[in-house]
């Protein structure tokens, strides 16, 4: 069986099949990542579907030793997001002071249904801080590595996992999860 | 702040652990005095993460998506086929060579057995470089453009066949195909020799019109290209259309998006070949 790094290499000179496989293997994540960023269905499919464009036109000039693959991959998929708020003029919610997060009171009502609980947790996430927002948005949603997501965001690991651990706080308060 | 990284890294050493499979208390138990804080919140992460997981594609947008994607894929490979332009027409006469050879090895009975063979059968690939020796053979730019077409009518009637057999991957690859034939023809006609330039310096005049060479002499004008297209256009979608019909359920999204997508690559080829 082929290493994630050998299919990377074969995409890299052109082999489709390679690349289709890279593509099952990231699809799912990707376009959970970017749903979990803008919380719409349409507009999510039409962002993944570019993340994935972008990434066949770019995929060779790909190097190994800058940036591992997923690190790569989902950097394009961040700035998609980053570039979609800026040219739809949508301005990504700001972070509620800590005494106003308490939201969605746990209700079983809610919780039997899984489209409810996406549509809070992801109301949750957008209440969080940016680089909270996008921390828990790839371990969570993409299931990056620590490593991973220091590398797509540029930022140390331990930074990284200082915002998990906070952007969990924050969730747990306003989710009134884990109780 | 010190304080926070040191159970920031405890609380992710114990997360890892759990997204192995590893439960709660397991990991708690390595932290006795942080384990009343942490529990809580590793419990959250959980449940987050459980909800993250139910997110998901519609399963025909991504069969869509990766149609897409060989399509496009099909295009980056035309462009770069037309920037070796000068490359391939030597590599056509070697194709012509060796293809003569593997005829005359594996013999021309399994060739012509192979002229029905579907893209899931063992002699497809014989069948396809039979098609490739044809268009190698053929020296004549227009005759080429009517090969493609001819070829794209073939990957459209395959396309038929795999898709009532639900093979969906087969029925996008066959879609990129037909594209690919179909721009051929527009850039066929977008070329320098179909301008009137004497660039092709693969032509010389003197071989005789028997062997398929175009000459100096060939006329644009009186080929009805156009004609031959919006037929085939119209023949193709149409019977796509038709095979919407009985093609199972899960295969009628990717064959739509096929629909429109050879519709408008028809369109633009009649519209290259109307205006060049």
């Amino acid at each position: 069986m082929s290493s994630e790094q050998d299919i990377v290499d074969k995409a890299v000179k052109g082999d489709r099949n390679a690349f289709a496989q890279l593509y099952e293997k990231h699809f799912d994540r990707i376009y959970r990542y970017v749903y979990i960023r803008l919380g719409n269905k349409v507009e999510t499919e039409d962002l993944t579907q570019d993340v994935f464009i972008r990434a066949l036109e770019a995929i060779g000039s790909y190097k190994w030793r800058n940036s591992p693959f997923a690190a790569w991959l989902y950097r394009i998929a961040h700035n998609q997001v980053i570039d979609y708020f800026r040219k739809h003029g949508k301005v990504e919610k700001m972070p509620l002071e800590d005494d106003n997060i308490l939201i969605g009171k746990s209700d079983p009502a809610f919780t039997a249904e899984n489209e409810l609980e996406i549509e809070r947790m992801i109301d949750g996430i957008n209440r969080l801080t940016p680089a909270q927002r996008e921390v828990i948005s790839l371990r969570f949603g993409a299931q990056l590595s620590i490593a991973e997501a220091a590398r797509t965001l540029g930022k140390n690991e331990g930074t990284v996992k200082a915002l998990q651990y906070n952007g969990i706080l924050a969730l747990k308060k306003m989710l009134l999860v884990g109780e | 702040m010190k304080m926070t990284r040191n159970k920031a890294e405890i609380f992710n050493s114990c997360l890892e652990r759990m997204f192995e499979g590893a439960n709660i208390e397991d990991c708690l138990r390595a932290y006795p005095e942080q384990a009343k804080e942490l529990k809580p919140l590793l419990r959250a992460s959980l449940a987050i993460r459980q909800t993250s997981l139910n997110i998901h594609p519609d399963y025909h947008f991504k069969s869509i998506v990766r149609s897409h994607l060989q399509i496009r894929a099909e295009k980056m490979r035309r462009k770069e086929h037309k920037a070796t332009w000068f490359f391939n027409h030597y590599k056509r006469l070697t194709v012509v060579m060796v293809s003569v050879m593997v005829v005359f090895l594996v013999g021309g009975g399994v060739l012509l057995a192979s002229v029905n063979a579907l893209p899931d059968e063992s002699l497809y690939p014989i069948k396809l470089a039979g098609e490739q020796l044809k268009l190698a053979a053929t020296f004549s730019e227009i005759g080429r453009a009517k090969i493609h077409v001819q070829f794209a009518e073939r990957r459209a009637d395959e396309m038929v066949e795999m898709a009532l057999q639900g093979e969906r991957d087969i029925v996008s690859s066959l879609t990129a195909q037909i594209t690919a034939h179909i721009d051929s023809v527009s850039e066929i006609w977008e070329s320098p020799v179909m301008q009137g330039e004497s660039t092709n310096v693969f032509a010389p005049a003197e071989l005789p019109e028997s062997v398929g060479l175009r000459t100096s002499d060939e006329d644009k004008s009186a080929v009805d290209l156009e004609g031959i297209l919006d037929k085939s256009r119209k023949e193709t979608l149409y019977m796509l259309q038709a095979a919407l019909y009985t093609v199972p359920e899960d295969i009628k999204p990717i064959l739509e998006q096929a629909i429109e997508n050879l519709g408008n690559d028809y369109s633009d080829a009649i519209s290259i070949v109307k205006t060049g």
